[in-house]
């Protein structure tokens, strides 16, 4: 098994020393880990020879980086203009009852992460939502049950 | 230098000659007249952040005369302008941002100073983190960390309306010497530290760091990483550097006779 420590080091060996690199270094940690550690921030600012303060400045900035531990599966509700006269806050209502979280939290036994965003790029299919990057258009409040059961059982499996 | 790299500008109806490229504050400063600035500091390139330097300008082109408000601070001088600095209009701008401002800094000494000049009400607005941190977000503190001091310690983080100045993660860095630059170019006097017997105690940022003690008089000083720092920038023998300013100028007296 890889610890941590060295995928870590496999991302950050990926790329030179250079300050230019330092949004695809976050991606891919974030991609990796689903989140941006203390640990990990402080080994980017290190290989790139970046101070900690750049560094944690890019990390909190953008929406696309977390630096609390996300969810597996991580929903991404739209609540966009055309989504959002289409009742895509009652998808989100029935997200929170269904899970028991509020947005932007993630379910205890770390399946789930509710997360509101803009836009998807499909309002012609509003309401929309996205599990990990697979879209659900037209997605009706009382189909969510539905849609959470195949990540559920999904999960199972593995 | 050459006549068309020099710019005639008006301000308050004063003439004053100009090398392109200064700003209209700088002439301003020139001749004496005061515009109020929150976010400029000499020491740093003008950021225009704050927006309280706003004045109104006009200038006749092709002749027609068009007139705007804009930022002195970071609007470079062009031949012709005419500026003036307190008209009614500036004024009321300059209320609504005073206003704005006051909901982040309530407690800022500067500010209600300011917004008693210009009748701005204090509770006209209320901000996201209601005025606790006192911060304006200018910048200042940040700027003369990472670019003046070269020391990194603090940067701004998240964004939007929860943006704010911050050490990262909220930790004690060992990036931070201590120098306090960042206290003595905040505005408003967000930036809180304290001396404790012998830690200096940057509440803001996070940061402890030890004192040093004068080897002369025993009295604590400078921070000890801060006296290291200095050894590296400046010329001086480091037997003085580790005395308090005080003993280090009863050296020196010594040394004149």
């Amino acid at each position: 098994m890889i610890t941590t420590r060295e995928s870590l080091n496999s991302i950050l060996n990926k790329y030179p020393k250079n300050p230019e690199y330092l949004l695809p270094v976050l991606q891919d940690i974030q991609l990796e880990f689903h989140y941006l550690s203390e640990e990990s921030l402080k080994s980017v600012s290190e290989k790139l020879g970046l101070p900690l303060t750049r560094v944690y400045s890019v990390a909190t900035f953008y929406n696309a980086f977390s630096l609390q531990p996300k969810g597996k599966n991580i929903i991404q509700v739209c609540l966009g203009t055309a989504c959002h006269i289409k009742g895509s806050p009652r998808l989100l209502d029935e997200l929170v009852l269904v899970l028991g979280i509020k947005e932007g939290e993630t379910t205890e036994n770390g399946l789930f992460s509710v997360e509101a965003v803009r836009c998807l790029g499909c309002c012609s299919l509003a309401p929309a939502m996205m599990i990990n990057g697979k879209t659900y258009g037209n997605v009706k409040p009382e189909n969510i049950t539905t849609i959470l059961e195949e990540y559920k059982t999904k999960n199972h499996e593995d | 230098m050459e006549e068309k790299d020099i710019c005639t500008i008006k301000i308050d109806g004063k003439k004053i000659s100009l090398a392109k490229g200064s700003t209209v504050l700088e002439g301003a400063k020139m001749l004496g007249i005061f515009i109020p600035t929150l976010c400029y500091h000499e020491a740093l390139p003008p950021r225009g952040n704050c927006r309280l330097c706003i004045v109104e300008m006009s200038i006749v082109k092709r002749g027609r005369t068009y007139s705007w408000i804009d930022a002195s601070c970071v609007y470079p001088v062009e031949d012709g302008l005419i500026v003036q600095t307190d008209t009614p209009k500036v004024r009321r701008e300059r209320k609504l941002i005073l206003e704005l401002l006051l909901s982040r800094a309530p407690d800022s000494d500067v500010l209600n100073k300011l917004a008693v000049e210009y009748d701005a009400d204090k509770n006209r607005f209320v901000s996201s983190d209601n005025g606790d941190s006192n911060c304006i977000l200018c910048g200042l503190c940040v700027d003369v960390c990472n670019n003046l001091m070269h020391s990194s310690g603090i940067g701004t983080a998240f964004r939007g309306i929860n943006k704010k100045v911050v050490s990262p993660f909220n930790i004690t860095q060992e990036v931070c010497t201590g120098c306090l630059a960042c206290i003595s170019v905040c505005p408003t006097g967000a930036i809180k530290a304290r001396f404790e017997g012998e830690n200096l105690n940057i509440e803001t940022w996070n940061v402890k760091l030890k004192m040093l003690k004068c080897h002369s008089c025993g009295k604590p000083f400078y921070p000890g990483v801060y006296v290291d720092m200095l050894k590296d920038k400046v010329t001086m023998a480091e037997e003085l550097l580790k005395k308090c300013p005080e003993c280090r100028r009863k050296v020196f007296r010594l040394s004149v006779k």
